[in-house]
């Protein structure tokens, strides 16, 4: 059988970008006597590499603007003085160019024994033996003698810098060619790194000449990725070596869905590489993707079924049969006894398309009802049904590519440059081309103000306000006259557009009228809504701080109003764009993780879906909606919900209201946990599958801009099974067959069952490397833009959007509001990134206050803070900041003693549920000890370690 | 499951419907409660209506009036 396997070579480097502007014109050249035609604006050194010529380069590659420094990719051209440098010269039709000969070489060799007079010559046992430009190039030209000795004034005795966990930086084999320097500004746009210093003095410096740790660097590695040199080293390629394959893969973190070069030796992963062919990344990638796969080998995995009755006693391993059917004969007897609605389970968005289909399947078909969720449910729920009801389908309108062609971005609750970095840094690519900038968010976040970024617009609206916000932007755009009207005329309902007309023209939507409650000056919200509705193509991105919400799916329909408002859909540069939280939060809501909807987003009632798949799964499924994951939660307090399985996700952690969530998990009688590690969820198990990490196994991701793209394996699951083989087992446990021998032909199933994905193949996946859904036979190779001549539902519906005002109000009792959120190092809820270096970053979570209410509680920075909402208590580290508004504190969720979520309520989203974590009431004051709960916490916590640690010793025993 | 958190939900769907002709509005909301709501949390709620005092809106209460005219989900 093929493998994934290809024998491990550098990537291609064509040396300089393609031309910016695409064109259709091309100019046609002769390069070293070959006639090359290349599309206008491409530069000589493209055009000789496109033909496989490779002219000698160092300076140059292509992923950043050529830069014309090194010297070595000098040419000859007809008619043209002297040697220009091919990187910098545009090639032109009928050029003649020379590539090499006696003088190039020359120059180029002279070139090369400058760089190597100041270059250690420890080849041999240097990291990148093998891989190094420089090498190569000395190699190119000849280079046999260095007359300049080696004794001169020089560089060789620089320092190491290792501060940072996952790279190094040896400044002694620098050749100041600027590489690192130009990936920082271009590919990340952090502005941390610069040359300092003159002529021979020059050199790297990361912020004001700072150790990487303590430097801006933000760890993305494109520097790292851009050396030519040892210079900037990945650790793990200095400790292990050079690998000898790769395999191309996507990324398990957030929903941009990088796609890396897993470089292997073995089964040992030496380091990702972001692919450059990746169409969700060109080649970038952050510090979870790139640097944060040790969770994957990390020894805290957990590699052996475990099994135990109650929550109260020490695990037990087993063999993975008796676990499945301690499992299945649990799950079976809590059915008989209580009914076949008391048990559920809950998909995972960090397993792949197959895994959440098969557990969707196990559900409906095995389990015998609908009770089914995905952690959706608490992050991007408001989305599928807002989009769906306005627009027609559940999915963002765009791929990322498009924001290279939007003159007027509006990011709304989300931050990107922290929790879509990959996505956040192509956006302030286009920010600096020009594009205008709307940000509406309670907090300053980066892209608020950052080196070369300043929106033009921030609207910094108190926690719940976003309706009234939007409704008055609608507003503006309605009595201003700036609506498209032949867009609307031709696109959307009209009858429902009269009616929201007539809603939103009235003066309670008014900026003035909302400017007291949203705490937004009235003109800045006009001013935000003529930026938009006049661009020539506007572009909304919004994430959590939209669908986190009590009316989180009014948001979203707000959203999709103003889009189809201003014609802003149907093509490129525009859209309504959801930044999805985790790496499959659209493919686990297109799989049918949704207890009322089957896969494709159909409704259980509908009686042909039911059949369709009835027939294929050879059952007949339940017509009525199962429960949503607050459902299942308030039915097990109740004592009506009695088993659960739970793939990947860590419920105790994430979800709201920790204190009645832990509740639930604590009255049921069989809990099975499928998870890489003893997460906080698994505290409270009977049943503990050990779960495959993304390197394990094979499927596909779904990423924001609806691209799946295939998950490889590369390394065999540690524990055996891959989890799509477990529910599998699991199923068959409880008496229903499901057979598979591999993942492909679970999407083959998905394709021949679900209209969006009938093209959908694992043959043309490795053909096209992804494709964004729907791809059937009107489009097939996938819909990069979606609504193009008409919407998903036909015409365009606007939806009336009443303001609401949450329950959850400042009182005197509790007078801050409280707002969560994500940071760049740390991902959801930390089980993989607080298993790696990236702890260095963030390794606990800490309150943000404004000075002004810390001031008022006597708190100062660093001092211990209580927390307090009507759902729990807390504590935390205070940090003073001038990002959040007066009255609005904020904090993270990446480490469970924390405790972010004992304090948000069950308050949520009236459509959907989701949670309105970005709103609680809370009041702050300065304490000396932890909360109750955290006490509690930690108390339990011990408890199952050592549960945990008894089960591994037993075994150890049994075994020796 | 908890009947005051059932009433609470529906209280919210209901305010979020409420705009326009009460008819749609009322429609609009049990429509909602069908295709979301589980059939256990449906009849729990028509039960509830007959318990006199509901603590459901006026609109809540009659888009459960509506929804309990379904025998599936009668008390």
């Amino acid at each position: 059988m093929a493998t994934n396997y290809s024998r491990y070579r550098r990537a291609d480097d064509f040396g300089t970008p393609a031309p910016v502007q695409e064109s259709t014109e091309t100019v046609t050249l002769t390069i070293d006597g070959v006639d090359i035609s290349v599309p206008k604006g491409t530069t000589v050194l493209r055009a000789a590499a496109l033909a496989g010529i490779n002219i000698p380069k160092l300076c140059a590659t292509d992923s950043l603007e050529p830069f014309g420094s090194c010297r070595l990719c000098l040419v000859h051209i007809e008619g043209a003085r002297g040697m220009p440098a091919s990187c910098t010269t545009e090639a032109g039709d009928g050029m003649v160019v020379t590539t090499q000969n006696k003088q190039l070489a020359d120059v180029r060799r002279n070139v090369m024994e400058l760089y190597i007079s100041d270059h250690p010559l420890d080849c041999l046992t240097c990291p990148t033996n093998g891989d190094c430009e420089l090498q190569d190039m000395a190699g190119a030209v000849g280079l046999r003698d260095v007359r300049y000795g080696y004794a001169g004034e020089n560089h060789l005795a620089a320092e190491k810098d290792t501060s940072n966990p996952y790279f190094t930086f040896d400044p002694s084999k620098c050749i100041v060619c600027s590489r690192c320097v130009r990936a920082c500004d271009e590919v990340q746009g952090t502005f941390a790194l610069t040359i300092d210093g003159r002529g021979f003095g020059s050199k790297v410096a990361a912020s004001q000449d700072q150790p990487f740790l303590d430097s801006e660097c933000v760890s993305c590695g494109a520097c790292v990725q851009a050396c030519p040199t040892a210079t900037l080293t990945e650790n793990s390629l200095i400790e292990m070596g050079q690998p000898e394959h790769s395999v191309i893969t996507t990324c398990a973190y957030c929903g941009v869905g990088c796609s890396f070069r897993a470089e292997m030796k073995g089964q040992e992963v030496v380091r990702m590489v972001p692919h450059k062919e990746g169409g969700a990344n060109h080649g970038h990638s952050c510090v979870k993707g790139r640097f944060a796969f040790g969770y994957a080998t990390h020894p805290d995995r957990i590699t052996t079924p475990m099994i135990r009755n109650t929550i109260h006693e020490p695990w037990q391993e087993v063999s993975w049969d008796e676990a499945l059917s301690f499992a299945a004969k649990k799950m079976k007897g809590i059915q008989a006894e209580y009914g076949q609605g008391a048990i559920g389970g809950i998909t995972s968005s960090r397993c792949t398309n197959e895994e959440t289909y098969l557990v969707q399947k196990l559900v409906r078909a095995a389990f015998g009802n609908n009770n089914v969720d995905t952690c959706a449910r608490v992050c991007h729920s408001p989305t599928g049904y807002g989009l769906k009801a306005t627009l027609g389908e559940s999915a963002g309108t765009q791929n990322f590519d498009s924001v290279m062609k939007a003159d007027t971005i509006v990011v709304i609750g989300a931050n990107p440059t922290d929790a879509h970095p990959v996505f956040g840094s192509q956006m302030k690519r286009r920010l600096r081309q020009g594009a205008k900038l709307i940000v509406i968010d309670p907090r300053s976040t980066d892209l608020v103000k950052s080196p070369h970024i300043q929106a033009d617009f921030h609207l910094p609206l108190r926690p719940g306000t976003n309706v009234a916000v939007l409704n008055a932007i609608a507003h503006t755009i309605i009595t201003e006259g700036l609506e498209a009207k032949s867009y609307i005329d031709e696109r959307c309902e009209s009858d429902a557009y009269q009616d929201w007309r007539e809603f939103i023209a009235r003066p309670e939507n008014s900026p003035e009228s909302v400017e007291q409650e949203s705490g937004v000056k009235a003109d800045v919200i006009r001013g935000a809504a003529r930026l938009y509705a006049n661009a020539p193509n506007g572009a909304i991105y919004y994430g959590l701080g939209v669908s986190e919400h009590a009316q989180g799916s009014t948001t979203v329909m707000a959203i999709a109003n103003l889009a189809m408002l201003t014609g802003n859909l149907g093509r490129e540069g525009v859209g309504v764009n959801p930044l999805r939280g985790q790496n499959n939060v659209q493919g686990a809501c297109d799989m049918g993780s949704f207890p009322h909807e089957l896969p494709g987003y159909r409704h259980v009632s509908d009686p042909a879906v039911r059949a369709l798949f009835g027939s294929e799964w050879n059952v007949s499924i339940l017509a009525e909606p199962g429960m949503r994951i607050p459902n299942m939660f308030d039915a097990a307090v109740a004592g009506q919900f009695k088993g659960l399985y739970v793939q990947g996700e860590d419920v105790a952690q994430s979800d709201p209201d920790t204190q009645h969530v832990t509740a639930a998990l604590s009255a049921l009688e069989c809990m099975i946990v499928q998870d890489l590690f003893l997460n906080e969820t698994a505290k409270f198990a009977h049943v503990f599958l050990p779960g495959s990490s993304f390197l394990e196994k094979d499927g596909t991701f779904t990423n924001a801009e609806r691209r799946i793209s295939r998950v490889r394996k590369v390394m065999e699951p540690l524990a055996g099974l891959a989890d799509w083989e477990t529910t599998i087992a699991l199923a068959q446990a409880m008496g229903y067959s499901m057979s598979y021998s591999h993942p492909s032909e679970v999407m083959d199933e998905i394709a021949r069952l679900t209209p969006t994905f009938t093209g959908v193949s694992y043959d043309k996946l490795d053909a096209l490397g992804s494709i964004q859904w729907p791809c059937n036979a009107a489009a097939e190779s996938g819909t990069p833009t979606m609504h193009i001549d008409e919407f998903v539902r036909g015409k365009g519906l606007f939806r009336v959007t009443p303001y609401v005002a949450t329950d959850e109000r400042t009182s005197r009792k509790y007078p801050l509001l409280l707002t969560t959120g994500r940071i760049l190092s740390q991902y959801n809820v930390g089980a993989q990134t607080r298993r790696t270096a990236n702890s260095n970053w963030h390794d606990e979570d800490v309150l943000e206050i404004h000075a002004h209410d810390a001031e008022q509680r006597g708190i100062e920075d660093g001092d211990w803070v209580g927390m307090k909402s009507r759902a729990g208590e807390t504590v935390m580290r205070a940090v003073i900041s001038e990002r959040v508004q007066p009255g609005v504190v904020y904090t993270t969720f990446h480490h469970p003693a924390s405790g972010a979520n004992v304090v948000t309520t069950d308050n949520s989203d009236w459509a959907t549920n989701c949670p309105e974590y970005k709103v609680t009431a809370v009041q702050a004051h300065k304490v000396t000890q932890m909360s109750d709960w955290q006490q509690k916490f930690e108390q339990f916590s011990d408890e199952q370690e050592k549960f945990l640690k008894g089960a591994q010793s037993v075994t150890e025993e049994t075994l020796n | 499951m908890n009947v005051s958190k059932l009433v609470r939900m529906a209280n919210q769907i209901a305010q979020n419907f409420d705009v326009g002709e009460r008819d749609k509005a009322v429609a609009a909301i049990a429509d909602h409660l069908t295709r979301y709501w589980t059939v256990e949390m449906k009849k729990g709620i028509v039960a509830h209506l007959n318990q006199g005092t509901t603590g459901l809106s006026e609109l809540a209460e009659a888009a459960i009036v509506e929804l309990s005219k379904n025998e599936a989900y009668a008390a």
